[in-house]
């Protein structure tokens, strides 16, 4: 009896090892797989065109050969995003992993069409992470931006993706907008979505040559330009940089930034740099009709200085604040116009505001906010910036008189 | 029987970890998708309708006097009554429960972290386990719960408490927008799954030593379950915004994957699947002790450990052949809550009245 018991355990215990040894059903071994940095959809002769760049692990040691880019790009046409994607495999030795993708840009033309579609494979498939940013590729294709060499990382994807961030952070007009911004903004009433317009410059053919960066002065380089303006999930068009800017700080996301002032003379021009920005949306209805209180407040120094008046004085000093308070109301004002007037998307979420606030009102606006928001929503912007410091010198050097 | 002491502590996490089980991923999605941002006021209202039943429960636990709730249904309806209603409501709840949270987490794990997998792989590895432990007995799987939990709730401490920079609170904004009707009607399906299944913990009842302390303990652990759920919620609701929770399925482990500090801080979302799986595995084997012990008194077996390998075996079928399809499975839990009511709210009160009955009779 103990015998048999014994032989028993010991084959259990046999096939219970063997079991743990055999490894994973799912598993992709490291060179089996290439890692997608980026991705590029384009629309070509009715169908869309996906690009990817992949890192070629061979070229990420130490002791790299400079034959080869380190970055390849696999390109495929197909009624689908997903079968454009296993297509790429009947040109690629690998098969690609998404999950550690940086950013998707998307042809201009794609998101005038409507951008619900191509986007619902990457919510959808299991491997993409929901944390990679979006950009629209404006006057260019996707696959050009992609495949060309950049000059300070050595992988294309990552430049685009470091420079996007660090945009961000420092210059107001460039906002990053990350895919669950997206779906968030899709998904609910009374905001529009926008997205981040990238454009090469220079000499395209060149660009995508190594030789881009074999000199001080690359012949191409990308650009990220202002934001592009959605209603729902179509791109309608594009505000300059001063209205881009505006949207920032509308929408809070201003970090740092920099912007010049006229002199109160009406000559020169001075630089506030702002270091904090906060502005709050106060929905009111007045008459029946929506209102809009958009109070910022931010925190600045001044960064340069061209004009004469002695900024020791106070008076002049609280004379600075007054006119670099006008120039961000004339900013937000002129950008929230624009918008209202030309595109009637409401991209800084009025209409959500007036959902929090007054939920029984916005559910009779709902359906027709977007001409609310046009032609009948009031706007008053309050600014309250305060300047408090002028840097390591407190006038421009001159004589003394 | 031996084997078979569980102390007040031990109880409490396993039942905490029993109600964490299945519903802690897809329960923001639930509610959101109903009750809209308004989802952590359902839950408010779930938990006030569980202390009201766990009052009934309590009461019956009274009547238990010692008496196992299997036996007692015997003592309470007669020898072959109280049998059969055992054996439909063993065979009707408690095991396809189980059968149905096997196929739950396969589908999970299928669905977003191993696609090829096939599904059985899955079920014949947790009903390995579960049915080890459960013929280890109840003294094991509590004393393994005691450590586990606390792995539990530290990752859950990993996977949520860097989301909380990132809550918009405006997400939850306007509050009541549809009123009371949306939140009630959400709240149906947190009450049937996990909450007022919390009848089978009367399987427990004689483990106290009173039944007050038996009731406390209940009370305990759906409370510190329903605060967990209600962080959870509003956590992800707050991050995500109702939008997106009711559009992603699993939005507990969507919301961790956007988490990213510095390009460093990131990628724990694998962190979730392991509190998942924990939970799950306490869920079952409590699934899989009642319904054995159910089974195992209707048919006067001396040791309800010989019906595991078969109840096993059984529920490995089901769980395969259950829902043919996705869209099954949503249309299986629209109807799920008002099936799980009998059981879990119309069965109790029955029972309780029927032994109020009998209790005055005999006096």
């Amino acid at each position: 009896m103990s015998g048999c018991k014994r032989i028993g355990l010991a084959f259990t215990a046999f096939i219970l090892m063997a079991s743990l040894l055999t490894g994973c059903w799912n598993r992709r071994e490291l060179n089996a797989i290439s890692v997608v940095l980026a991705m590029g959809i384009d629309w070509v002769d009715e169908q869309y065109q996906l690009t990817v760049q992949v890192s070629d692990p061979s070229q990420m040691s130490i002791n790299r050969s400079g034959e080869r880019s380190p970055a390849i790009i696999f390109s495929e046409r197909a009624p689908t995003i997903f079968e454009a994607l296993r297509k790429i495999t009947t040109k690629a030795s690998r098969r690609m992993y998404l999950s550690h993708m940086r950013i998707v840009i998307i042809n201009e033309k794609i998101a005038e069409r409507g951008l619900r579609n191509p986007l619902d494979f990457l919510f959808r498939d299991h491997e993409v992470r929901p944390d990679f940013f979006m950009a629209v590729a404006k006057g260019c294709d996707a696959k050009d931006i992609l495949a060309f060499v950049t000059p300070m990382e050595v992988l294309p994807a990552i430049d685009l993706y470091k420079s996007l961030k660090v945009s961000e952070s420092s210059w107001a007009p460039t906002s990053a907008v990350n895919v669950v911004d997206m779906m968030q903004k899709v998904t609910k009433d009374g905001i529009e979505p926008v997205l981040t317009g990238i454009t090469l410059i220079g000499n395209r053919n060149k660009g995508m040559k190594i030789d881009n960066v074999k000199q001080p002065k690359a012949y191409a380089e990308y650009k990220y330009t202002g934001i592009g303006v959605l209603l729902d999930d179509r791109i309608v068009g594009w505000l300059g940089e001063s209205d881009s800017k505006g949207y920032s700080y509308v929408s809070n996301n201003v970090r740092s930034t920099v912007g010049h002032v006229r002199c109160p003379n009406g000559r020169d021009n001075f630089v506030v740099e702002i270091y904090k920005s906060h502005a709050e949306i106060i929905p009111s209805i007045k008459d029946g009709k929506p209102h809009v209180k958009v109070k910022m407040k931010s925190d600045a120094n001044i960064g340069e200085y061209h004009c004469s008046a002695d900024l020791g004085d106070e008076k002049v000093f609280s004379q600075m604040q007054q006119v670099a308070r006008e120039e961000q109301r004339t900013t937000l004002e002129h950008s929230i116009r624009h918008v209202q007037r030309k595109y009637g998307a409401d991209i800084y979420g009025f209409g959500e505001a007036f959902h929090r606030k007054y939920p029984r009102q916005w559910n009779k606006w709902k359906k027709q906010w977007p001409e609310i928001f046009k032609n009948d929503l009031q706007v008053e912007v309050v600014i309250t910036t305060e300047l408090h410091k002028t840097g390591k010198i407190l006038n421009t050097i001159h004589k003394q008189p | 029987m031996d084997n078979e002491k569980l102390t007040i502590r031990q109880m409490t996490m396993w039942f905490i970890l029993y109600q964490l089980g299945s519903a802690f991923l897809v329960l923001p999605s639930n509610l959101a998708s109903i009750a809209k941002q308004d989802a952590w006021i359902s839950l408010c209202v779930v938990l006030t309708v569980q202390l009201l039943m766990i009052m009934v429960y309590g009461g019956i636990a009274k009547q238990l006097h010692g008496v196992p709730f299997e036996q007692y249904l015997q003592t309470l309806l007669g020898q072959w009554l109280g049998r059969l209603f055992l054996l439909l409501f063993t065979l009707m709840y408690p095991f396809l429960i189980l059968s149905l949270v096997l196929r739950d987490l396969a589908d999970y794990i299928t669905t977003l972290i191993l696609p090829e997998t096939p599904m059985s792989a899955i079920f014949v590895l947790m009903l390995g386990v579960v049915i080890y432990v459960v013929y280890c007995g109840v003294t094991t799987i509590g004393r393994a719960a005691e450590v586990l939990f606390f792995l539990v709730m530290g990752l859950l401490a990993l996977g949520y408490v860097p989301l909380i920079p990132k809550m918009n609170l405006d997400n939850l904004l306007p509050v009541f927008e549809f009123g009371w009707k949306p939140v009630v009607h959400a709240s149906f399906t947190t009450m049937a799954f996990p909450y007022i299944e919390s009848i089978l913990f009367l399987y427990f009842a004689t483990h106290t030593k009173k039944p007050q302390e038996w009731r406390r303990l209940v009370i305990k652990s759906s409370l510190f379950s329903g605060s967990l759920f209600m962080c959870v919620t509003v956590i992800v609701i707050s991050v995500l915004s109702q939008g997106v929770v009711s559009t992603v399925g699993f939005s507990s482990y969507f919301a961790v994957r956007t988490i990213s500090f510095s390009d460093f801080f990131e990628r724990f979302e694998i962190a979730v699947s392991v509190i998942w799986f924990i939970a799950i595995f306490f869920r079952m084997s409590l699934l899989m002790y009642v319904s054995a012990k159910g089974l195992s008194t209707v048919f006067k077996m001396k040791d309800y450990r010989s019906l595991l390998i078969p109840i096993g075996l059984i529920a490995y079928v089901i769980a395969g052949t259950v829902w043919p399809n996705t869209a099954a499975l949503f249309t299986t839990f629209r109807i799920w809550p008002f099936y799980a009511m009998i059981f879990g709210i119309i069965c109790p009160i029955l029972i309780w009245i029927a032994g109020q009955i009998r209790q005055s009779v005999s006096n």
